[in-house]
């Protein structure tokens, strides 16, 4: 009885202790969706690592002649050395290193010398959008109301060169304004444009352009184009035009696609872009990656403003209706939700950018009031479902597996993990485990891939009993008759 | 002379009146709506002038048709199944799958007696609960299928049931036109105004129900309002 006692306390003991150890401190909730659409609360998968306040990021630089500290972030980027943050209201670049100390602004660019050798700059106006390659440093800067200009810097910060506005006859608006960049391996640039509803401006290593890769469809509803019938012409002319949705953020991952956001886009405010223009964003999860779902009147549809996209394939978004990150992984699935509106830590007033740092996010807020770099590290459950999705997507899914199970241990709502193992069962070829585990995931794609292999084996298996019962049927059907007529005659004898 | 063995005699005669119990019942049940599903025509003749269908019958297939969407949710493959248990509730699946058809049957009749119709309400009734046994037969050939089938063959599984449905309504038609005793133009006419006298009953009983909803909370103020004043 009292070994029975001793046991009982200590269970409760290691339970509490276990229950205190998922739950992360944080000043937020964590959920995923299930197959019925449900939000499901998760356990938390990113805790606030580190908070870095902007106006703790002061310089004595000579160069800063304006504000002493890092008044806003409008973009950021993440080397393995540095992060760039783009300073929009305060018109410049600030670079520094992994510890936050200043190591370089940026504001005016030298780009010649005059003939009394006196220095020529350029000043960044309206910086934007920031990349950084292994060769240069990419600055968007809107300089003006119509015109606007890339700077491509080197990594000594001296200037390499400047494009503006497309020369081209299919560049056919006379508004330029750069808003965010990437650029990939070979160096050509794919800008997002503000008011470019033609797509991304894809521009050649040498500044030329190209083209316009990646157009979001015209939204029409039919009940709008019955109206169009019964209005007038005036009415038409006040009625607002049918445009695409422009985009508002782009990121590159390492196969060379382009994930881009667009917040006004309702049916695929993700897309991956593939180098011929069209958007291949799998989605294969319980519901589309669009952020949350809307079905109650007092719940807002998210804006999605800013995306990052891992080494493999997990992106995370930014929400900046509802104040949150979005992570899904390469298939679509929603993995977990990080974030909320709020001024403690880890929460945002107004989200801007956010990028990976390895397994970190870095994520930049900015109010007029304030400017916050909050850096999220995963928890022990954030980092075993990056583990899983990673050995996943390298095609290991029977190492995923025993991850997905540590996963499914401490959340058992995760229905994403049932699906990796059943993955794993399938590899095995063990279809019978496979299709319980789909189940439970309530992937009915893969269970009908499982239940297909199952069924070719238990026909094989069975295939005797299945034939003898053929021909059982069918000499009974021969027989029959003339048996029935043997018994007649016997009868009638 | 061979003699049969006891046992084996009295079997037959077992066998006999089994047969002779199962037989009409076969008959009635699978038989004749079978019969009139193969020939509409002669069958809804037949049906109404000679009295073959049984009222019994027709309310047997209402029941099943009743009860399919509960036999749908649980025993449909997982691949097809595509209830959503957390909001699924009986009765309303019940009430969902019987309503139209009832309020069909109650217009078509208030319809009918205006525009000369020669069917009677319970001629209606069993007209549209004949009409339920492809549609029920299919929906229950379509449960076992989906049990063994995969998404490649999902097409067969929509495909019975949306056969199902069709043979359905054209029995539902062929039936009403029959025993009005109506050319193909009227009855059409009629289905138009059946249509529409529906959406009015519905509109009547959403009235209704909202009005006596409001009359209920009426009262219910009233009583509150009371016990808290006394």
């Amino acid at each position: 009885m009292k070994k029975a006692l001793l046991l009982f306390t200590l269970t409760l003991v290691l339970i509490t202790s276990l229950t205190l150890s998922l739950s992360a401190e944080v000043n937020y909730p964590s959920y995923t969706y299930d197959y019925w659409q449900r939000p499901l609360p998760s356990v938390i998968p990113y805790k606030v690592a580190r908070v870095v306040l902007g106006t703790s990021i002061t310089t004595t630089l000579p160069t800063d002649t304006q504000a002493q500290f890092l008044r806003s972030v409008e973009d950021l980027f993440v080397t393995e050395e540095r992060y760039y943050f783009v300073d929009h209201a305060a018109k410049r670049v600030v670079i520094v290193d992994k510890d936050f100390q200043v190591e370089q602004i940026i504001h005016q660019i030298e780009y010649a010398k005059n003939e009394l050798d006196e220095p020529l700059y350029y000043t960044l106006e309206k910086p934007r959008g920031i990349y950084v390659t292994n060769e240069a440093i990419y600055i968007t800067d809107e300089n003006d109301l119509r015109n606007g200009y890339i700077y491509v810097l080197n990594h000594d910060y001296e200037f390499v060169a400047r494009y503006g506005r497309p020369d081209h006859p299919t560049y056919n608006s006379d508004v330029f304004k750069p808003n965010k960049i990437v650029v990939d391996k070979a160096g050509r640039m794919y800008i997002v444009v503000i008011g470019a509803f033609e797509g991304i401006v894809e521009l050649q290593r040498d500044g030329q352009f190209s083209r316009f890769i990646g157009v979001q469809p015209v939204q029409v509803s039919p009940i709008d184009l019955l109206w169009r019938q019964f209005m007038s012409r005036e009415q038409l002319e006040r009625t607002r035009l049918f445009l695409p949705v422009e985009y508002n953020a782009i990121s590159l991952d390492h196969e060379g696609f382009l994930y881009a956001t667009s917040s006004g886009s309702e049916v695929s405010p993700i897309q991956r872009i593939n180098p011929k223009g069209s958007d291949v964003l799998r989605k294969n999860g319980y519901i589309r990656p669009i952020g949350d779902i809307v079905r109650m009147p007092d719940q807002t549809r998210s804006g999605l403003t800013s995306i990052d996209v891992n080494s493999y394939g997990m992106y995370s978004v930014i929400d900046r209706v509802n104040k949150k990150i979005f992570t899904y992984n390469d298939e679509g699935y929603l993995n977990y939700v990080t974030g909320f509106e709020g001024e403690f830590e880890g929460n945002f007033l107004f989200p801007t950018a956010i990028r990976y740092d390895g397994e970190n996010l870095v994520v930049s807020d900015t109010t007029s009031q304030r400017t916050v770099i909050t850096i999220f590290e995963p928890t022990e459950f954030g980092s075993l479902v990056n583990q899983a999705n990673q050995l996943t997507y390298e095609g290991e899914s029977i190492d995923a597996a025993d991850i997905w199970q540590q996963v499914l241990d401490m959340n058992r709502n995760y229905s994403l993990a049932h699906v990796g193992i059943g993955h794993a069962y399938y590899r095995d070829r063990n279809f019978e485990e496979a299709m319980q585990s789909y189940e439970l995931g309530q992937d009915r794609i893969h269970y009908s891939q499982a239940y297909r292999e199952y069924r070719k084996i238990q026909f094989e298996q069975n295939f005797p009993l299945i034939g003898f019962g053929v021909m059982a049927v069918i000499v009974l059907a021969i027989a029959a008759p003339v048996v029935k007529d043997i018994m007649r005659k016997e009868a009638d004898r | 002379m061979k003699t049969k063995p006891a046992f084996l005699t009295q079997l037959s005669i077992t066998l006999k009146r089994l047969k002779a119990l199962l037989q009409p019942m076969v008959h009635y049940v699978i038989g004749f709506p079978m019969y009139v599903l193969t020939h509409p025509i002669d069958g809804y003749y037949e049906m109404k002038h000679e009295k073959r269908g049984l009222l019994r019958v027709a309310f047997l297939y209402f029941f099943l048709h009743a009860i399919m969407g509960i036999l749908e949710y649980t025993y449909t493959g997982f691949i097809f199944n595509q209830v959503n248990p957390n909001t699924f509730r009986m009765f309303r699946s019940i009430l969902v799958s019987i309503a139209p058809f009832f309020i069909f049957i109650v217009a078509n009749w208030s319809i009918t007696s205006l525009m000369d119709g020669k069917g009677k309400f319970k001629e209606i009734f069993m007209v549209v609960g004949y009409a339920f046994f492809p549609s029920v037969l299919l929906r229950l050939l379509a449960i076992v299928l989906s049990n063994y089938f995969t998404l490649d063959e999902a097409f067969f599984y929509h495909g019975t049931i949306v056969f199902g449905y069709i043979l359905t309504f054209s029995m539902i038609f062929m039936g009403i036109r029959s025993i009005h005793e109506y050319s193909v133009f009227r009855s059409v006419s009629t289905m138009v105004l059946t249509f529409l006298s529906m959406t009015v009953i519905i509109f009547l009983g959403l009235l209704a129900v909202s009005l006596a909803q409001q009359i209920l909370v009426f009262v219910e103020t009233i009583l509150k309002e009371f016990t808290l004043r006394l």
